[in-house]
């Protein structure tokens, strides 16, 4: 894991915003965008997100795990004001799970606990669109930071992982 | 949901001109067929019907928007776009900008030194998202995300498409004055390649749709379910 020290203003954004949208691209270099609910890993700087494994993202990204994460604040009044993060890595799919299964692995376990704190209303009970899918398979997808840009209107702050 | 009334239309306004091509080389059979009355009178009416028709039918076509109402709402309200594109090396990068939309187009105004423009310098294939979040019901957002090419428009472009290009400036104005105010007041603080002045410091882009995909509702992710 590199040591380096992300702005605290960095992790706020990661840490509190509820949208994030991943691009990823097809064989054809074609550029695909969603809108994700996603944890941000403080420790390993990863940043984490379920997707289902049929999904446009999951296929492209087998063919090309580079991906880019972008977060952000808006503010509709001033354009100074506007934040946000882009991330740019690789995506590691991790192995897919039945929407019904039982999770032995602790590590899968802990992640979907930190979505559900983060994200108290996506609970089963609550989700409006849950029994339109009754049956699913998602996998785990970790996108691993190879660059994060900061921005805060026109200023900018870059933090590179693969510098030494 | 996959739309493709737009690529249909397209292909429709294409026909029509071909069809308009076929009554102009009727003219070069006017001549020929001077010699019979009938034969020119047929002739005169075809040329006359088709060009009127496909006339009439490519400037009705030109006027359908040819999004469904639904996108055109979120054209419409949505306040920020997402800009997806891509290096040679098949890099993305993604990041948000405000745009407007002309009835027929995406436009955003972006940085000449910015990464996205070197990415559609080297690969002109965009993606563009718009989304609207409902801050009560994470799970009841909408979206709708373009993919197409980038349309950079250059001084020629600019010239060319002067009054259309005029009409996308005065869209921004009525969109967004709070940031016009902004810009206005504060722009000259800032460094010459984010200010607003054309050509110098900012190009404009427009989004040449080829495919279109609408979503509500996001799909949901299972949450504990232990044993």
């Amino acid at each position: 894991m590199n040591k380096k020290e992300l702005p605290p203003e960095m992790v706020e954004i990661l840490r509190d915003s509820h949208f994030a949208y991943l691009c990823t691209t097809d064989q054809s270099n074609q550029s695909h965008i969603t809108p994700m609910f996603f944890v941000f890993d403080e420790e390993t700087r990863d940043i984490l997100v379920f997707t289902h494994t049929e999904s446009k993202k999951i296929k492209n990204i087998r063919v090309n795990p580079k991906v880019c994460l972008t977060v952000d604040v808006r503010d509709p009044q001033n354009p100074f004001e506007n934040i946000g993060v882009m991330v740019q890595g690789e995506a590691v799919v991790e192995s897919p799970v039945d929407s019904f299964s039982i999770i032995e692995d602790e590590e899968l376990m802990r992640i979907y606990k930190e979505f559900s704190k983060k994200y108290p209303v996506l609970s089963e009970a609550q989700s409006p669109t849950r029994l339109k899918y009754p049956e699913f398979t998602e996998a785990l997808v970790r996108v691993r930071a190879n660059k994060m840009v900061y921005w805060k209107g026109p200023h900018f702050v870059t933090v590179n992982f693969t510098e030494q | 949901m996959r739309y493709t009334a737009y690529e249909e239309l397209r292909t429709l306004k294409r026909l029509d001109l071909i069809n308009l091509s076929f009554g102009a080389i009727t003219l070069l059979f006017y001549p020929l067929a001077s010699i019979d009355l009938v034969f020119f009178g047929g002739l005169l009416l075809y040329s006359a019907g088709i060009s009127l028709f496909s006339a009439i039918s490519f400037i009705t076509i030109g006027r359908i928007p040819g999004f469904p109402q639904e996108i055109i709402w979120l054209l419409n309200e949505g306040r920020f776009g997402y800009v997806g594109t891509s290096d040679k090396e098949m890099t993305p990068h993604l990041t948000p900008v405000i745009f407007v939309f002309d009835a027929h187009r995406i436009f955003f105004v972006i940085s000449k030194i910015s990464k996205k423009l070197q990415n559609m310098r080297e690969n002109e294939k965009i993606s563009f998202l718009v989304d609207m979040r409902d801050p009560n019901n994470l799970y009841n957002n909408r979206a709708v995300l373009f993919m197409g090419k980038a349309k950079v428009y250059g001084l020629l472009d600019a010239i060319l498409n002067i009054f259309r290009l005029l009409k996308v400036r005065s869209i921004f104005h009525e969109k967004y004055p709070e940031y016009v105010y902004k810009y206005k007041t504060e722009g000259k603080l800032l460094p010459l390649a984010w200010r607003t002045t054309l050509f110098i410091s900012r190009i404009i882009v427009g989004v040449e749709v080829e495919q279109m995909i609408y979503w509500r509702e996001a799909r949901p992710i299972r949450l504990p379910l232990k044993g």
